[in-house]
């Protein structure tokens, strides 16, 4: 079983993984603030629920899953890529390329991915609801 | 009428029946007028004396007797019934009152007042003079007590209380079984005990006490010469103050002798196994050891066989060699780089030949002269290579300045490989630990700190969700760490990779 270290850092979990060239107690008092405790990894969240880092929060040594901050997460996330395709189809436009997929189509797609996510209840359907990729192109 | 018989003249007994109803000359008994065959309810002044009822019942109702002064009235049985007595002396009681009688009485003793024949728990105001209280049941209390006071000698010493003196107070046949503190000399000076067979007065001074043992006396200052003119040491008396030529018979154990000389009282001891004359000349002492001796001459050198050198001198910067039973031998420096070399039979200081033979260097033995192209399992600390190249073919050091590479140019100060999902690292190399601050945003925190914060960071990421990311600095690199975030690009979201690689390279 591997230790980590965790404490809280500006209102959010942080973890420190110690890499086994020092003994995790050197660790602890080289890179960590004061309050920072070591705990199994076994503490973490597993899962799908390891995919939402921002939405941990410690909770008397505890570590929980907040699901309104993983929904919020996975948004920031959709809405990022969603940003990034966007981009691509407006630099396409604008060089006279033509989108493999039309605006409606994927405003369409865009919807349908906010709507899953608004609607999902457990990170596992978050987890499930794909980003924009560049087939949306 | 007149009287047909003189009573006063008559010689014979005159018949009652000559005394009729109507003889109506009255006679006087006491103070009261009776008139004979009339019934008389009260009689007057009249003392009777001597005289004795036989027979029949008198009942006397409220009568007062004042003053009786006849002895011996008797008055057996009967009742004498709302009855007053004043002024009775009663001289003496045949026998004591019943408590009965005295139920319904009390006295008044103090200001108390108290029933006769019952029991009284207090009685106050009571003054007792000259009392002489032969027994108590219990003790007084101390508060019954406080607010009495005796008088002890001179002095009044109110009962409860302490009393610090008590003056002109005489003490006999005294038991003290423990005192607070010691008694004063002034306290003492008045009196006196007996030492031996003299009386001492305390305070005061003693010049002779005869008939006293001392034991195990200790005469911290002054003498005793005058008090004890002689004593006997040995076999012989020493009058103290004089001088003694002799003493016999006396033996010394750890004397110490700090002045003069003991060469006529003890003409001879033994040292060793020797027996020295006191004030003669001793040669040789046998069987003696010395510790810590300081000789500061000798007439002649000691020999080896002796265990000393057989010289007087020792020769400058030589080298001593042993000769047997003879003197040692010295072999002088002779010229520069000389080295002690030995002919086989003899050592001797000559120009150092051209070396040859093996030398082992770790575990590889390599031959002076010529060239050895490997050498094994060697350990050097502190290597300097002035000139020429060294060419490290396979360096793996565990600890020190090539572990950590910070000696070296050119190559990886520190590394890592680790997933960001799971926080899990799976190699590295000079770093302590992965902080994951937040998603996509990590701090490496170095083992060995880098030299100078400008080094050189690369990193990359992979996923299987999306795989265009970007990996940059999240903050300004320090010494000891280096903050990393793993972005979407334009949009630069942090973004967890599950495959992160860091290098960093520098000075």
């Amino acid at each position: 079983m591997a230790q980590v270290i965790i404490y809280e850092q500006n209102s959010q979990v942080a973890i420190c993984t110690p890499t086994g060239e020092i003994p995790i107690d050197e660790v602890l008092a080289k890179d960590c603030p004061q309050g920072a405790i070591i705990v199994d990894d076994s503490v973490l969240p597993q899962g799908s629920d390891a995919q939402f880092f921002d939405a941990w929060e410690l909770v008397n040594g505890a570590i929980t899953v907040n699901f309104s901050k993983a929904q919020q997460q996975k948004l920031n996330q959709y809405n990022a890529a969603a940003l990034q395709l966007t981009q691509i189809r407006q630099l396409n436009t604008l060089a006279g390329i033509n989108n493999q997929v039309t605006d409606t189509d994927f405003f369409s797609q865009l919807t349908i991915g906010r709507e899953s996510i608004a609607n999902a209840t457990t990170t596992q359907q978050l987890v499930l609801i794909p980003l924009l990729d560049n087939s949306k192109i | 009428m007149p009287v047909p018989y003189t009573f006063a003249t008559a010689s014979t007994t005159i018949p009652l029946s000559q005394l009729d109803a109507n003889f109506q000359t009255p006679i006087t008994i006491g103070q009261t007028n009776a008139n004979l065959g009339q019934v008389v309810t009260t009689i007057f002044g009249l003392t009777l004396t001597n005289v004795n009822i036989t027979s029949g019942n008198v009942t006397i109702s409220n009568i007062t007797v004042t003053n009786v002064t006849t002895g011996n009235a008797v008055i057996t049985g009967g009742t004498i019934s709302n009855t007053t007595l004043t002024n009775v002396a009663i001289t003496s009681l045949s026998t004591p009152l019943p408590n009965n009688l005295l139920a319904n009485s009390s006295v008044t003793i103090g200001n108390t007042s108290v029933a006769l024949g019952s029991t009284i728990g207090n009685i106050g105001n009571l003054a007792l003079s000259y009392a002489n209280i032969q027994s108590v049941s219990t003790t007084f209390p101390n508060n019954f007590l406080s607010n009495s006071s005796v008088v002890l000698g001179n002095t009044t010493v109110a009962l409860g209380s302490s009393a610090l003196s008590v003056g002109n107070l005489t003490l006999t046949n005294l038991t003290i079984f423990s005192l607070a503190s010691t008694l004063p000399n002034n306290f003492l000076s008045n009196s006196s005990v007996t030492l031996g067979n003299t009386v001492v007065a305390l305070g005061g001074t003693a010049a002779n006490i005869g008939n006293i043992t001392f034991a195990n006396i200790t005469v911290q200052s002054g003498n005793v010469a005058a008090a004890i003119p002689t004593t006997t040491i040995g076999n012989t008396v020493v009058i103290f103050g004089g001088t003694i030529a002799n003493i016999g018979n006396v033996t010394f154990a750890n004397a110490t002798i700090q002045s003069g000389n003991v060469a006529s009282a003890i003409p001879t001891t033994t040292i060793g196994n020797t027996v020295v004359i006191f004030g003669g000349t001793v040669s040789a002492l046998g069987n003696i050891a010395l510790n810590n001796v300081t000789v500061n001459s000798v007439s002649t050198a000691i020999t080896a066989a002796q265990g000393g050198t057989g010289l007087v001198t020792l020769p400058a910067n030589n080298v001593l060699v042993g000769n047997g039973t003879g003197s040692v031998v010295s072999i002088a420096p002779g010229s520069i780089n000389n080295v002690l070399t030995s002919n086989g039979t003899a050592w001797i200081s000559a120009a150092a030949g051209a070396l040859a033979g093996n030398v082992t260097y770790g575990n590889t033995t390599v031959n002076l002269g010529s060239s050895s192209s490997s050498i094994g399992n060697l350990t050097l600390n502190n290597v300097t290579i002035a000139s020429g190249n060294a060419t490290l073919t396979n360096l793996n050091s565990p600890t020190g300045v090539l572990a950590s590479q910070n000696g070296m140019v050119g190559i990886a100060k520190a590394w890592v490989n680790y997933n960001a999902v799971t926080k899990t690292v799976n190699n590295s190399f000079n770093i302590s630990s992965v902080t994951y601050s937040s998603t996509g945003n990590y701090i490496l925190n170095f083992i060995t700190p880098m030299p100078n914060a400008y080094y050189a960071a690369a990193g990359m990421a992979w996923d299987n969700i999306n795989a265009i990311r970007v990996v940059g600095y999240n903050a300004t690199p320090t010494t000891t760490t280096c903050g990393i975030i793993c972005a979407l690009p334009n949009t630069y979201a942090g973004f967890d990779s599950n495959n992160m690689t860091v290098i960093i390279l520098g000075s």
